[in-house]
């Protein structure tokens, strides 16, 4: 996943994964003083909620003498998560926030050049994933299941070093080294596909032990080698790169 | 013997508590807490405390004087003497 002389930014949203990668990161760094972390935030503008997590994620942070970023939905994209919830679509603050925070991240991580982009996805969120991209017949996210991550042109390199570990063991992490983390769920997370995906898997793990990380395993094997380099353009509005005309992004900004 | 139990996340913030004692002369286990806290809170969505997957607790770490119970004798876990419990939800944020 890391070169010894990585500049890694990190996706720190101030939740106890995000933390527990950047304490772990924090302490590997120490043995390879080639490398360098930054931490990115990014602000989607959900009133209280989100300046809480920052908050925390300010503090942390400081505490670890971690460089820290903070990019908004406002100043990138001109608007926040709080402007499209009540769209006339349907489409729910979730797929907003998933899409544009993604870019929000990799545009931070290509602005610091980073070379690494590591974010807190644990085995819960890759199991969740895996089964939400089948359930919405979303082939194509099933072939990208690389928690090494894969060199792409014009994106920094994703990595999820805690894609194997249960998010109660980040938890347990993070609560036994005092690490102060925002315990409290999204308010729209309610909507969302993935948290009846969450309590279905909860569900399995606890009366079938092992079937997350059967899922995951079961999903890498399957994702293809492709190359992902044939299908990246340029979006025509926004000139980030896209695998069509228009980019995801774009085409959810134009639809509220 | 003294029961200290202590809320995180969703749990402050459905019952308005950060972290209570309650006294008892028996020992109880995990299950016996839980139907107390039950009672306790149930003005405050009670059900919180249901053990059903549903139920906030399927997706919490309790922990029994800092050892996660499912490495003691998970619900069954005996609380003997002065103790503190912790329940911390797991399902949020990232």
């Amino acid at each position: 996943m890391f070169e010894y002389d990585n500049r890694i930014a990190v996706g720190v949203s101030g939740g106890k994964d995000s933390l527990s990668l950047l304490h772990i990161l924090k302490e590997i760094e120490e043995e390879f003083p080639k490398s360098e972390i930054v931490a990115i935030s990014v602000d989607e503008g959900i009133k209280d909620y989100r300046d809480e997590a920052l908050s925390l994620a300010k503090t942390y942070t400081s505490k670890l003498d971690v460089e820290h970023i903070i990019v908004s939905f406002k100043e990138l994209f001109g608007l926040t998560i709080e402007d499209v919830v009540d769209n006339e679509l349907g489409i729910t603050p979730c797929s907003y926030c998933g899409v544009l925070r993604r870019r929000a991240l990799d545009k931070a991580a290509r602005m610091i050049d980073a070379d690494r982009l590591a974010t807190g996805h644990t085995l819960d969120d890759m199991a969740q994933t895996a089964l939400i991209n089948i359930f919405r017949g979303n082939i194509k996210g099933l072939t990208t299941f690389w928690p090494g991550g894969k060199k792409v042109d014009w994106f920094v390199q994703r990595v999820k070093p805690l894609c194997e570990v249960p998010e109660k063991e980040s938890t347990l992490f993070a609560f036994l080294n005092s690490i102060e983390f925002q315990s409290i769920a999204c308010p729209y997370a309610e909507d969302s596909m993935r948290t009846e995906v969450r309590l279905f898997l909860n569900k399995m793990e606890n009366k079938h032990p092992g079937t997350l990380h059967t899922i995951l395993k079961t999903v890498i094997r399957i994702a293809p080698n492709q190359n992902l380099h044939e299908n990246v353009s340029v979006c025509t509005i926004c000139g980030e790169p896209s695998t069509s005309t228009i980019c995801r992004v774009c085409e959810l900004i134009k639809m509220r | 013997m003294e029961v200290i139990v202590r809320f995180y996340g969703t749990y402050r913030t459905i019952t308005g508590v950060k972290d209570f004692s309650l006294f008892t002369d028996e020992t109880i286990t995990i299950i016996d807490l839980i139907s107390m806290l039950r009672m306790k809170f149930l003005k405050n969505n009670g059900e919180m405390f249901s053990e059903f997957p549903e139920g906030l607790i399927s997706s919490s770490l309790i922990l029994l004087n800092g050892v996660e119970i499912n490495n003691i004798e998970g619900f069954e876990s005996k609380i003997n003497g002065d103790s503190e419990i912790v329940f911390l939800p797991i399902n949020h944020g990232g």
